[in-house]
C-alpha cells in the first residue's frame, strides 16, 4: 500500500530516467541511507519496476518465503541474527566519499528538487544529471588545511546584509559553521529564494543553490575532518590568489567555472555559470563587513 | 521473546510477499549478488519478526521495513568489507602472499600461523568468495545458525591471534630501535 507521500514522491521521480533512479539508489548508499527516505525509496523503486520489471515472479517469491521459514524463523525463536550489531563500523576512508562528492551534492539537489514544490526548477531546464555528466575526470585535490580565517570564538556568526544570504547563514549557524567563511553579496542576478540543503552525515555541511533558467551558482560549505577534497576540472590551469593567509584557487569544468579553500577544517566553494571576476568579488566580499 | 503466533506470521508473509520483489532490487543494487540480497531480505524480515510489536504500531509499515533493509544491507556490507580486509593485511606488519584470492593449501604459510586451515576457508569464501552464509551452511552441510556461529567463532579468533601478532611486531621493532 502507498502512503500519500510516496505518491507525490512517485510523481515527481517518475520525471527521472532509470539510470538517474538508480544512480540516486547508489548515492543513498553511500551517504549510508541518509540521502533518501523510506518513501522516496519506495518510490523510485517502484517506477524502476514498473519500467524494467526484474522479473522476480510469485515461484520465485514463494521459494524465498519457503527459505525464510525453513532456515531464518529459527533464529527468531532463539532471538539472534545473521549478522549481529557488534561489527565495527567501517570508518569512512578518503575514497568513500571524497570521490563521488560532486555526484553526491547533485544527487541531494535533485532528490530536495523533485521532492519538494522547488519542482519548477526541473521545468525551467535545469538538469542536475547533465552536470554529472559533464565533469571530466580530471582532479583538483584541495590538500590539508590552510591557517585559520581571523577570530576565533565571538564574531563568527554575523548576520548576511544581503537577504538572498541569509537562509544560507543560518543554515551555517545551525550547523555551527561560521558564517565569516560565506561571501556578502553574489552576483544580482540570481534572485532568491535559493535552495538550501544541509547534511549531518557522512559530513556536516551546507549548500546553497540558485538557479536562473539555465545558470546556476551552488555555494558549499562543510566540515570535514578527514579527507582531502577532491574536485574535477577541465585542463584549463588552476590559478591562486592569496587573502588575508587563505589560499582561494579558481579553476573551471566544462563552461562552470569554481573557487573553493579551506580554513580549518571547514571546505568551501563557490562554483556556477559565474565568471572569474564574478568569483573574485564573492571572495572579496567575505572580507567587506 | 515472544513466540510468533500464526496470525502474526500471517501479517508477515503479506508484507514479505508484497515488498520482496523491490526490496530484493534495491539489496542487490547495493550487494551485487543475488544469494547475498536474498540474505538482506530474509534478515530484515528476522529483525521485523523480533520487532514486531514496534512494526505493527507504525504507522507505515513498509517504511518500517525499508527503513530496517537499508540498515541490514549497509551492516552486511561493512561486515563483507571486514571480512576482506582480513585477507588484505598489510604486508609492513604480516608476511601476505602474492595472490589473497587463492585458496592457499597450507594456510599456515599465509598467516605465519594466524589462522587454522578451517577457519581461513570460512572466512575466505565469505570475504572473498561473496558467499552468503546460506550458501556456506548448504555447502558445509549445517544449519545456517550453526554456520553463524562457525564464522563469528573464527572470525573472533583470528581477531585476537592478529592483535597479538601485531603487539609482537611491535615490540620486536621496539627492541631493534
Amino acid at each position: 500500500m502507498q502512503s500519500k507521500d510516496q505518491k507525490f514522491y512517485k510523481e515527481r521521480f517518475a520525471k527521472l530516467e532509470v539510470e538517474q533512479l538508480e544512480e540516486l539508489i547508489r548515492q543513498d548508499c553511500l551517504a549510508d541511507g541518509s540521502l533518501l527516505n523510506t518513501e522516496q525509496t519506495l518510490a523510485i523503486l517502484e517506477i524502476i519496476e514498473e519500467r524494467r520489471p526484474s522479473g522476480v515472479g510469485e515461484a520465485e517469491i514463494d521459494a524465498a518465503w519457503d527459505s525464510f521459514q525453513a532456515h531464518y524463523l529459527p533464529l527468531v525463536e532463539t532471538n539472534e541474527a545473521l549478522y549481529d550489531n557488534k561489527t565495527s563500523r567501517t570508518k569512512a576512508t578518503r575514497r568513500r566519499f571524497v570521490l563521488p562528492r560532486l555526484s553526491w551534492v547533485a544527487a541531494i539537489l535533485a532528490v530536495f528538487i523533485l521532492s519538494s514544490s522547488l519542482f519548477a526548477y526541473q521545468v525551467y531546464g535545469y538538469n542536475v544529471w547533465e552536470n554529472i555528466a559533464k565533469w571530466t575526470s580530471e582532479i583538483f585535490q584541495l590538500k590539508t588545511p590552510v591557517t585559520p580565517n581571523g577570530d576565533a570564538g565571538e564574531g563568527m556568526f554575523p548576520d548576511a546584509a544581503d537577504p538572498r544570504l541569509q537562509p544560507l547563514y543560518e543554515a551555517m549557524k545551525e550547523l555551527e559553521i561560521p558564517t565569516t567563511l560565506a561571501p556578502t553579496c553574489i552576483p544580482e542576478r540570481f534572485e532568491g529564494p535559493g535552495i538550501i540543503e544541509t547534511s549531518h552525515a557522512p559530513f556536516k555541511g551546507v549548500i546553497n543553490g540558485f538557479i536562473l533558467e539555465q545558470e546556476t551558482l551552488m555555494l558549499s560549505f562543510d566540515y570535514n575532518t578527514n579527507a582531502d577534497s577532491m574536485y574535477e576540472k577541465d585542463d584549463s590551469p588552476v590559478t591562486s590568489l592569496r587573502i588575508n593567509g587563505v589560499t582561494y584557487y579558481f579553476m573551471s569544468n566544462n563552461a562552470q567555472n569554481r573557487v573553493v579553500w579551506s580554513v580549518d577544517q571547514y571546505e568551501c566553494s563557490i562554483n556556477g555559470t559565474v565568471t572569474y571576476e564574478e568569483l573574485e568579488q564573492m571572495v572579496l566580499s567575505i572580507y567587506e563587513r | 521473546m515472544k513466540r510468533l503466533t500464526a496470525s502474526d506470521l500471517e501479517y508477515i508473509e503479506g508484507l514479505y510477499r508484497e515488498m520482496y520483489t523491490l526490496m530484493f532490487y534495491y539489496a542487490k543494487k547495493i550487494l551485487l549478488k543475488e544469494a547475498l540480497a536474498e540474505e538482506a531480505v530474509q534478515e530484515t524480515f528476522v529483525t521485523a519478526c523480533q520487532r514486531l510489536d514496534s512494526l505493527k504500531s507504525s504507522p507505515n509499515p513498509q517504511g518500517w521495513i525499508m527503513n530496517a533493509l537499508k540498515h541490514v544491507t549497509n551492516k552486511i556490507k561493512e561486515t563483507r568489507n571486514m571480512h576482506s580486509r582480513y585477507f588484505l593485511l598489510g604486508d609492513s606488519t604480516l608476511s601476505v602472499v602474492a595472490d589473497p584470492k587463492a585458496h592457499h593449501p597450507d594456510p599456515a604459510l599465509l598467516y605465519d600461523g594466524l589462522i587454522s586451515q578451517e577457519d581461513y576457508y570460512l572466512l575466505s569464501r565469505i570475504g572473498v568468495d561473496g558467499y552468503s552464509i546460506l550458501e556456506l551452511a548448504d555447502e558445509l552441510d549445517i544449519s545456517l545458525a550453526a554456520c553463524r556461529k562457525r564464522i563469528q567463532r573464527a572470525r573472533e579468533r583470528f581477531r585476537a591471534q592478529y592483535g597479538r601478532e601485531i603487539a609482537r611486531v611491535e615490540r620486536n621493532k621496539k627492541k631493534d630501535r
